[in-house]
């Protein structure tokens, strides 16, 4: 079940998530994934590769309805950000955003292409931007509907290191001046590490929460070293599961 | 464009030489099909029979296209009414066009909306297969995006569907003008007392070859300046997001 409650606050619960394969087999790849976000909270959830994370993400936004279990969603509006732009590659840039929100204003418009470095390419067509610039425009379009509630699907894979670094910093300044609940997927343990303010992880099969803690320690005071032991920590969460 | 003057010209001898190989009665020349085209505008016959000619293509056109499209839309999108309907579909497309004309007369009168509606049934299977094509080829990566960002229909529909079937449409389109106006002949031969096919009819009766080779290629050339003036600047429109390679 999938309903709409309380403004900011994102209440998971699955029992059960089974697909079935090309080849005709049910398998079952989420088990007892519950947690809370408290409005304004930004969450990483933290896995291996195929361990559901993105299945999960999709069951939160609704686009997905066949599972055992309840998510109750902050009110409406939700920003996504696929693991891929998906941009109308037949609209700009500009067009792509205002589609999806048609109620921002052209001042608020300004301030998130701005934010986002995207100023000189409104006009453009996603087909002429370079992968960076097309994730930047689809983190525009989930700001600009002014989410309730963001989710962000690895949106910083296959960046160079100091582009999604770029964007990482870029995206949190976003989400803190909004205060916007965010769910960030990611198998990049220090970029988790070194973002949010908790951590949920993610392993086995089928897939259950095998550590779940917060970072305490301010984002903007985060020395490498800390960022690093913090990784260290969510890695030793997998491995004595494993 | 200087090749296609050359061949334009290299046509016209061409025909020249023919003609008067074969005699002006099986192959008027040039000059006689021009001379019977300008006595045919001085009348007024011309206009008269272009203009139902061309409301006809307008009209099986558009019910065409329009209910093509959606019956298209449907079959490519749910398995199920695509199986329902398929077989229809293949009947159709395999009906001899003139067997749909002559029952369509016989069942409705030869009136205007038997024969348009013969032509319209003619097209409709042409159209629905095309679409189908372009309707299951949807991105589903694209809906997906539309649904968690709570587009509305109307919004899905204009920038999410349409742009994708837009060279599908375009394909329906020129294929369908082509065969809309061929059929529109046919029909108008048989039973309409007017329109470019009642005029070429009459004039195979009279043994006038060159008022049917006027007719046709005034047809022709109306069709051409259909698909140059609009068929191609909305697949220009349609296609202008794509990069162009350098």
């Amino acid at each position: 079940m999938h309903r709409v409650g309380e403004p900011g606050k994102l209440e998971v619960s699955i029992r059960k998530k089974a697909v079935r394969s090309a080849a005709g087999e049910r398998k079952q790849i989420l088990a007892d994934i519950s947690f809370v976000l408290a409005p304004g909270e930004v969450t990483a959830l933290v896995g291996p590769s195929g361990s559901g994370k993105t299945t999960l993400l999709r069951i939160i936004a609704g686009l997905d309805h066949d599972f055992d279990g309840e998510v109750t969603i902050p009110a409406q509006r939700l920003g996504f950000v696929f693991q891929e732009p998906r941009l109308l590659p037949w609209r700009s840039v500009e067009e792509n955003v205002r589609i999806a929100a048609p109620q921002a204003s052209a001042l608020e418009l300004d301030a998130i292409f701005n934010a986002l470095g995207l100023g000189q390419h409104r006009q453009h067509f996603p087909g002429e931007l370079s992968l960076g610039l097309a994730r930047r425009a689809a983190v525009a379009r989930a700001f600009a509907v002014r989410p309730d509630l963001l989710l962000l699907d690895e949106p910083f894979v296959s960046l160079d290191e100091t582009l999604a670094r770029q964007l990482q910093e870029e995206l949190i300044a976003l989400v803190e001046s909004r205060c916007v609940t965010s769910l960030l997927v990611t198998h990049d343990i220090l970029e988790a590490a070194r973002l949010v303010e908790r951590v949920i992880v993610l392993d086995g099969r089928p897939a259950r929460i095998v550590a779940d803690f917060q970072i305490e320690m301010p984002r903007a005071r985060r020395s490498t070293g800390f960022v690093s032991s913090v990784a260290d920590r969510i890695r030793a969460t997998r491995l004595t599961t494993l | 464009m200087i090749w296609r003057i050359a061949s334009l010209v290299g046509f016209l001898l061409a025909w020249q030489l023919s003609s008067s190989l074969a005699g002006g009665m099986l192959l008027p020349s040039p000059e006689a099909v021009l001379m019977a085209l300008l006595e045919e505008a001085r009348s007024g016959a011309l206009a008269l029979n272009l203009l139902a000619t061309l409301a006809r293509v307008a009209a099986a056109f558009t019910v065409a296209i329009l209910a093509g499209s959606a019956i298209g839309y449907a079959m490519g999108r749910s398995a199920t009414f695509d199986r329902v309907a398929d077989p229809w579909l293949i009947l159709l497309l395999n009906l001899p066009a003139l067997v749909i004309i002559l029952l369509a007369y016989v069942w409705f009168g030869l009136t205007e909306a038997a024969a348009v509606g013969a032509v319209a049934i003619n097209k409709l299977p042409n159209t629905i297969a095309t679409l189908r094509e372009g309707s299951r080829a949807l991105d589903p990566a694209l809906d997906e995006m539309g649904e968690a960002f709570t587009f509305d229909p109307l919004t899905r529909a204009r920038h999410i569907v349409v742009p994708q079937l837009a060279p599908y449409l375009a394909a329906a389109a020129r294929t369908g003008l082509s065969l809309v106006w061929k059929i529109v002949l046919v029909v108008e031969l048989i039973g309409r007392p007017n329109g470019v096919g009642f005029a070429i009819g009459t004039a195979f009766q009279l043994f006038d070859v060159a008022r049917i080779l006027a007719y046709g290629l005034c047809f022709v050339a109306v069709m051409l300046a259909i698909e140059t003036c609009l068929v191609q600047p909305f697949e220009r429109h349609a296609s202008r997001w794509r990069t162009r390679k350098a």
